[in-house]
């Protein structure tokens, strides 16, 4: 009798939960397919207005929720990982101060198109080795693991990088925006794996919207605008690489990407990941080492939405300077990316 | 038998690497040398400027063929993205997209992935796989070198050394012409001095 009762009870909770789980997933897939339909849309028929308005409504949240993304999953104490970490981290700041110092000092110094691109892709060289030496420090972390295929698969990389320099920056430039559905993908697979189904299946959307871009789009004229705000958005989407390409179709497919980018980290990690409000510290590891460590925590949030302010200030100020400042100090969240995503594998 | 088939392929891979050092042009389209644009004629004195100018030329920016303006000519703000350079002259051969040694590097590189693939694969069966993958790949880039090598029978001829950055002023019988670029209108102005 006792044992008829307890079945019962334990299964009617399972199924509500169950159901619950469900809905919650229906929920979050229609949602994301709203927002990437909604993106593709937008960066279809608007895309210059589509960009200026997403930079400027979301360059530095995303920035600010992703660093305090990275702040939940950077451990407490490093311990065996100190030194992951430390080439990690390292790498995150040489790489940029490299890469600004490339940008303003050439224009300061009115450098030749050939050192340019010298540059461009010793740089370029330096950061698939980067990545190729955490890659084999994360392999080495668990004896399971045999990332070993790293080498030659970066080596090709570099010899790529050396043969058509410009091809690839350009494709760093798209591949960075899907780095944060990667993300996503592992988060959910940790804290809703219940979700994970429906995620992948929306995901499918993308390269669907991609070529309905390029249908629509590739062979239409160049979008329209000589400004100087025009040509930074054009570039930045590879006018002057790739030839015989409607400047409409790469800005488009480009800002298309970027949206995405933005309502993962602005949206959905916080919403799957972090749970709680971003100012809030009960998730984050380093908080707990000691008060002093506390403050400077809170002190760095606080410090972050002050520069985020700045921002805002900035693009209302001079939106084209800013964004050329922007997305060149930017590259900083690019590569802290690269040492938790590893994280996450 | 794997090992002896990784060597045959490392020795394969090697060997499609050679033509590597050849010229493997970047696949841009041809730029035009010569731009028309309409232009409007001024005489009278070029105020601002220094006494031996005699001639003072405004291009928009935009005719410059959508951002393949010269390097030489270089705007205040390249204002192009993160990873992206300023594009060369449109003068510059297509070969200027590649930068010094670049096919050497490339050679090098794709031999030494031929080399470490064959100590990853041993034993490994989903690095044998990665493998197939990065040596289809490698085997289609060492085909394009192939097809697109200038294989000279002769010694290379000297890359022509690049054309030099033209002057802010150029001299013609003791004079100067400023030439400056402007990111407003679709007319090239000239004016002249009296």
């Amino acid at each position: 009798m006792s044992t008829a009762i307890l079945e019962t009870d334990s299964a009617q909770p399972a199924s509500v939960r169950d159901e619950c789980a469900a809905s919650s997933s229906y929920l979050f897939a229609a949602a994301a397919c709203s927002v990437i339909l909604a993106a593709c849309l937008l960066a279809g028929f608007v895309p210059l207005g589509f960009s200026i308005v997403t930079v400027f409504l979301f360059a530095g949240p995303h920035n600010w929720l992703e660093a305090r993304y990275m702040l939940t999953r950077m451990p407490a104490r490093w311990g065996p990982l100190s030194g992951y970490f430390s080439i990690g981290i390292g790498g995150v700041i040489v790489l940029s101060i490299g890469m600004a110092a490339v940008r303003w000092l050439g224009e300061w110094f009115a450098w030749p198109g050939e050192l340019w691109l010298s540059l461009y892709v010793l740089w370029n060289t330096a950061l698939i080795g980067w990545i190729a030496t955490l890659v084999l420090m994360r392999s080495l972390q668990n004896p399971r693991r045999d990332w070993s295929w790293i080498v030659p698969a970066a080596l090709v990389l570099i010899g790529l990088n050396w043969l058509w320099p410009l091809a690839w920056s350009l494709a760093l430039v798209y591949l960075h925006p899907l780095v944060a559905l990667w993300f996503l993908d592992r988060e959910i697979g940790r804290m809703q794996p219940g979700w994970q189904t429906a995620y992948r299946g929306c995901l499918l959307l993308v390269p669907v919207c991609l070529a309905i871009l390029w249908w629509k789009l590739a062979g239409t004229a160049d979008l329209p605008g000589s400004d100087w705000l025009s040509l930074q958005i054009t570039q930045h989407a590879g006018a002057g690489i790739v030839s015989g390409v409607s400047t409409h179709f790469l800005v488009s497919a480009h800002t298309f990407l970027e949206m995405l980018h933005y309502g993962v980290w602005i949206v959905a990690i916080p919403l799957v990941s972090v749970r709680m409000a971003p100012w809030r510290l009960d998730n984050v590891p380093l908080a707990r080492r000691s008060s002093w460590w506390r403050w400077a925590i809170g002190g760095a949030i606080a410090a972050g939405v002050l520069v985020m302010l700045a921002l805002w200030g900035g693009f209302l100020a001079d939106y084209p300077l800013t964004r050329d400042i922007y997305f060149t100090v930017a590259m900083l969240h690019v590569l802290a990316e690269v040492p938790f995503l590893l994280r996450l594998l | 038998m794997n090992g002896t088939c990784c060597a045959l392929a490392a020795l394969f891979l090697l060997a499609c690497s050679a033509p590597a050092p050849a010229d493997i042009p970047v696949p841009v389209r041809r730029q035009e040398s010569r731009v028309v644009a309409p232009v409007v004629i001024r005489h009278g004195a070029i105020r601002g400027e220094g006494r031996s100018v005699q001639a003072k030329i405004v291009v928009p920016r935009s005719l410059l063929a959508g951002g393949d303006g010269g390097d030489h000519i270089r705007p205040k703000r390249s204002g192009t993205g993160t990873f992206i350079p300023p594009p060369p002259s449109p003068n510059e051969e297509a070969r200027s997209h590649l930068p010094p040694y670049g096919t050497v590097v490339a050679g090098l590189a794709m031999s030494l992935a031929a080399v470490s693939l064959v100590f990853v694969v041993r034993g490994n069966r989903i690095a044998k796989t990665a493998a197939l993958v990065v040596l289809s790949g490698a085997l289609v880039v060492a085909g394009y070198g192939i097809a697109e090598a200038d294989i000279a029978p002769g010694p290379r001829p000297n890359r022509p050394l690049p054309a030099p950055a033209p002057a802010p002023a150029l001299r013609a019988d003791g004079g100067e012409i400023i030439i400056e670029l402007t990111d407003n209108g679709d007319t090239v102005t000239l004016q002249l001095a009296q």
